[in-house]
């Protein structure tokens, strides 16, 4: 074939232009083809999807039933939620869930020993943090920076005044009477702002000119990072006393709570220096060239650029801190997880049922507060690869 | 309309009818083209005009809605093994050379040898070395991709695809990511290794090199191929108005 | 000019550099750090000595010979109650490194299969990993753990008597399982121990890392296979179930089976979703180059795809698995003998709190050096090719 014979017949012009059409539904889009696609694309897939409904129909059926059909709602002891070997009431095949336990012992899952009369100051910091802190999560409402104070540091320390009392005419609450969820997120809040502000300043002394600044952080750094909490834990309830001069006694809580905020701002130390690596270096030459002095750069323009690109990391780190302040059970104290562990030992609720009944309950509480969080982070993450979308292209050209 | 009546036996590539939807943009829209073995074609047009999605059709890199692509006799649907069929004969340089940053460059040109045609190790290497000595970089064959400039880096890319003797190539822009000292160098490399009369498809911006390399240019712009033409005439004596004021911007 | 002459204008020149470099008020700040850090450490070391005297307890060493009189049910080690501390501590520490271990590569497996679920084209296996996963990553582990062993192992696990007896003379009871033991001589160690080196060295030339990675899982099993070999031309104790009790074989614990279960499901989690991010993170146009020059989607997973996500993969992996032998500590909420509850009972008899303080940080800081050291030279591997 000769090619120029080709170039002869191959001119063609398109006069009119085709628009542009919406997408016909074809076979490729119907319900039988997305299941075909989906599910039982080949042998193999069909088989792993008839096994993987099975488990799911089994499990479901189970646990529906244990949940919430073969549940008990009501009752006032143990006997409700106990067979008749066990000396109580149920036939003696029975299993399911114990609802009426933690219907009766909300208030102290909640609020561990608390006094009844105080419990409206546990109710009113809860909703002070709340909307203080909606409007500083909210990226789209200005004036972050107030907002983070009054969040990070006023707070904190008004709740634990509030919450401890022992001054105008609120009388003082020990905090060996706290305990439950008030508990938990008493110290997972606390500990979040300590551990952020411990955290800015190991971050910038990991990277700061002074080697003595430098090498103590580093030192600290990667000692906390390679040690469990629990052992951080006990540090802080049997070793800590030793430390102070024994006239000064610490509160229990707020020794846990301190060691919590140690251990996490250790983490965010990490967290905050990836940041600031992040952030180029033709930005601290700028601002130098300006004339402006280390703390004023720091402040004004690299901490706010690098605060913003590790908020997931952050966040993430705060979740694993939630989960970790369980841990506070083992030095027996109680919060959520260990309040509701000793209810659910104590004589006139303890049946084989309640155990796992109260463990339910407490794991859809976490995961609840978890998830919220690990969403925020994910959103948060979203809108902040819209911003640097531009920035990383320019960096590559 | 051409393409559908003729045989397909003198087609390396028919494309009949063929409509893409992305989400609700219509990318392709009733494309009809088709080329003859050993012809090269250009093809043109502004950014965002598709070409870049009908070369990713035929590779099967993509999937299209309505329509067909026939490679060689060989109707292009979504079974692997006709997908395999098809790659193996197709050979394609992308934009930003995708050397695989891991391999070193004799690795990245034995890979698929190896691996695709179950070639033994020694034979794929003197294979590799035969044309990375083509595109003259040899002497770079122990080194990382990043170790070396986005010339180089096309160069192997080009190897690469060699390497597996496809009978077609699809060029995707192949120079628009270099240094402009660079280009030519590029370009005097595909005029060469094409000579021997190889079918092939490529979309580029420098027009210069369009009229040195291809028999026929094809214009796109909405998804649409407006004019096509016989390179010569295609400049000399452009028809369609569109091409007219996007050849005025270009030359 | 004299060779005097240029040494004193070298040494003026080295000098007024020196000066220069140095910067007088750094070096005030790095010597005001300095004691003020001095002066804090020594003021908790005086703090620390004055409350000791008080508390009439004197520190040292010597009480690691003193006999220790705590039970370690599940010791890997020969060891009574009568063994000192010494021992006692070094079996909570082997204790602890045996449970890593087998958490570490029970949740990589499972992690990594998990990964690769989420990333199927079967809808209903993808979307049961991703409940799988939301679940366990927003638990915390202890509850994990507690809701294993009190609320589901410990209530649904039949009482001695009413043992579950599964084939290959294994039982299920309320103690835990237990299984035929394994008894083989010392040389069969050593002689795997030696396998399992050279195995290592080999590993080390492979090139791609993903093969090598998945060597070294397969290792570990060819490892365990090898032992079970010896174990049938050695000899073997099997378990018997008597009304009370069961004598012989061995018994692996109620609380291991928590603990290695719990931290393994809760891990794995965290795993999976490491691994997927890695492969998701690798350049889409890379895989589509793989595919155009022929490669078959599996291979491309593993010659194009895997190599390159373990660049991401590696250093967050690592931390995963320092937190996983941090996480093993929580043995002792429900009392397995690790290093954290036998150190923790140490504490408790004999008040030495600093020395047993030391004996953690040392033993955990250890322990994550090693991992990441094996890590780091792993990653060496995967950044071949990375910025030179």
């Amino acid at each position: 074939m000769d090619i120029k014979d080709m170039e002869e017949q191959s001119s063609y012009i398109r006069k009119n232009i085709a628009p542009s059409e919406p997408m016909l539904r074809t076979s490729r889009q119907s319900t039988y083809h997305w299941l075909y696609t989906h599910l039982f694309a080949s042998p193999i897939n069909a088989l792993i999807t008839l096994l993987l409904a099975t488990l799911i129909i089994y499990i479901a059926k189970h646990l529906g039933k244990w949940v919430v059909l073969d549940a008990i709602w009501e009752g006032k002891d143990r006997t409700v939620c106990a067979t008749k070997i066990q000396g109580g009431i149920q036939n003696n095949d029975w299993s399911g869930a114990c609802w009426a336990f933690v219907k009766a012992n909300y208030t102290q899952i909640i609020y561990g020993f608390y006094p009844p009369e105080h419990r409206w100051r546990v109710n009113l910091t809860g909703i002070i943090a709340i909307t203080v802190n909606i409007t500083f999560l909210m990226p789209s409402i200005p004036y972050k920076f107030i907002n983070g104070f009054i969040s990070l540091i006023i707070i904190p320390i008004f709740s634990w005044y509030l919450l401890h009392g022992g001054y105008l005419s609120l009388p003082l609450i020990d905090t060996q009477l706290w305990g439950g969820l008030m508990v938990t997120l008493t110290i997972a809040y606390i500990s979040i702002s300590i551990s952020f502000i411990i955290g800015t300043l190991l971050a910038l002394g990991r990277r700061s000119q002074i080697s003595i600044l430098r090498l103590l952080c580093i030192l600290f750094i990667e000692t906390l990072r390679g040690i469990p909490l629990v052992s951080i834990l006990f540090i802080a309830s049997i070793m800590f006393p030793l430390f102070i001069p024994h006239e000064i006694t610490f509160d229990k809580l707020l020794r846990a709570l301190i060691g919590i905020a140690i251990f996490t701002s250790v983490y965010i130390a990490e967290a905050i220096r990836g940041g600031l690596q992040a952030i180029p270096k033709s930005q601290y030459e700028a601002a130098t060239s300006l004339g402006l002095k280390y703390t004023t750069i720091m402040c004004l323009i690299i901490l706010p650029q690098a605060y913003r690109l590790v908020i997931p990391a952050i966040i993430n780190i705060l979740i694993g801190m939630l989960k970790e302040t369980s841990l506070i059970y083992i030095v027996s104290m109680f919060d959520l997880l260990g309040m509701i562990r000793i209810t659910s030992i104590q004589a006139n609720w303890i049946t084989p049922q309640t155990p796992a009944t109260a463990f339910v309950t407490v794991a859809f509480v976490y995961w609840v507060l978890c998830f919220m969080m690990s969403r925020y982070a994910y959103f948060i993450e979203k809108r902040i690869n819209l911003f640097k979308q531009p920035m990383i292209r320019s960096k590559n050209r | 309309m051409k393409g559908i009546k003729e045989n397909s036996r003198i087609h390396a590539i028919n494309i009949i009818n063929v409509n893409k939807w992305l989400g609700k943009m219509h990318i392709l829209r009733n494309m009809d083209f088709s080329v003859k073995f050993q012809e090269r074609v250009a093809l043109i047009g502004p950014s965002g005009s598709g070409k870049s999605t009908l070369l990713r059709c035929i590779n099967a890199l993509e999937t299209f809605q309505k329509g067909k692509i026939i490679i060689e006799g060989t109707e292009l649907n979504n079974t692997p093994k006709t997908i395999h069929l098809i790659r193996r004969r197709i050979g394609m340089v992308f934009q930003k050379f995708n050397l695989f940053p891991h391999l070193t460059v004799l690795e990245n040109c034995t890979l698929a040898p190896i691996w695709v045609k179950k070639m033994n190790k020694k034979k794929a290497e003197e294979e590799a070395f035969f044309y990375l000595e083509k595109v003259k970089i040899s002497d770079q064959a122990t080194k990382y991709p990043i170790q070396l400039s986005g010339g180089q880096q096309q160069r192997v890319a080009i190897a690469r695809s060699l390497c597996m003797k496809p009978r077609m190539m699809l060029f995707d822009e192949p120079t628009s990511a270099l240094d402009p000292e660079m280009i030519q160098e590029i370009l005097d490399l595909i005029m060469d290794l094409t000579k021997n009369g190889m079918t092939i498809i490529c979309v580029t911006h420098k027009m210069s090199f369009a009229r040195q390399l291809a028999h026929r240019i094809a214009f796109m712009d909405e998804g649409q191929i407006l004019e096509e033409n016989a390179s010569d005439r295609f400049f000399s004596n452009p028809q369609h108005e569109r091409t007219q004021i996007f050849l005025r911007k270009m030359l | 000019m004299s060779i005097y002459y240029r040494t004193s204008q070298y040494l003026k020149k080295r000098i007024f550099f020196f000066l220069e470099k140095i910067n007088i008020r750094s070096l005030l700040l790095q010597l005001g750090i300095f004691f003020l850090f001095g002066f804090f450490v020594s003021w908790i070391i005086h703090n620390t000595i004055i409350n000791l005297t008080q508390l009439r307890i004197t520190s040292g060493l010597g009480f690691l010979k003193m006999r220790a009189g705590i039970s370690i049910p599940d010791s890997f080690i020969p060891y009574s109650e009568d063994s000192s501390y010494t021992l006692a501590l070094i079996s909570g520490l082997l204790n602890t490194i045996l449970m890593s271990v087998f958490c570490i590569f029970t949740s990589s497996i499972l992690g990594l299969t998990i990964a690769f679920s989420r990333l199927s084209q079967n809808w209903l296996l993808q979307k049961l990993c991703m409940i799988y996963v939301e679940i366990f990553r927003n638990l915390p582990p202890l509850l994990i753990i507690l809701f294993l062993y009190f609320g589901i192992l410990q209530e649904i696990l039949p009482p001695v008597q009413k043992s579950l007896s599964l084939p290959f003379h294994i039982y299920i009871n309320q103690r835990g399982i237990y299984c035929p033991a394994l008894h083989f001589q010392k040389i069969w160690l050593w002689s795997s121990s030696i396998i399992c080196l050279s195995g290592f060295f080999i590993i080390r030339r492979i090139k791609n890392p993903f093969n090598q990675y998945i060597l070294l899982l397969h290792l570990m099993i060819s490892l365990a296979f090898i032992v079970w070999l010896f174990y049938h031309d050695t000899f073997l104790e099997l378990p018997k179930l008597e009304t009370f009790n069961i004598t012989g074989g061995r018994n692996i614990s109620l609380e291991f089976l928590a603990l290695f279960l719990s931290l393994s499901l809760y891990t794995s989690a965290l795993i999976s979703e490491t691994i997927r991010t890695g492969i998701e993170g690798v350049n889409n146009s890379l895989k589509e180059t793989g595919l155009s020059l022929g490669l078959a989607p599996g291979l491309v997973m593993r010659l194009i795809t895997m190599p390159l996500a373990l660049r991401i993969i590696i250093p967050p992996l690592t931390s995963q698995y320092v937190n996983l032998i941090k996480n093993t500590s929580l043995g002792i909420a429900i009392g397995y003998s690790e290093l954290m509850r036998i150190s923790n009972t140490v504490l408790n008899q004999t008040n030495q709190s600093l020395a047993v303080v030391i004996i953690w940080m040392g033993s955990y800081l250890s322990l994550s050096l090693i991992v990441s050291t094996v890590m780091n030279w792993l990653n060496k591997t995967t950044l071949r090719g990375h910025g030179h």
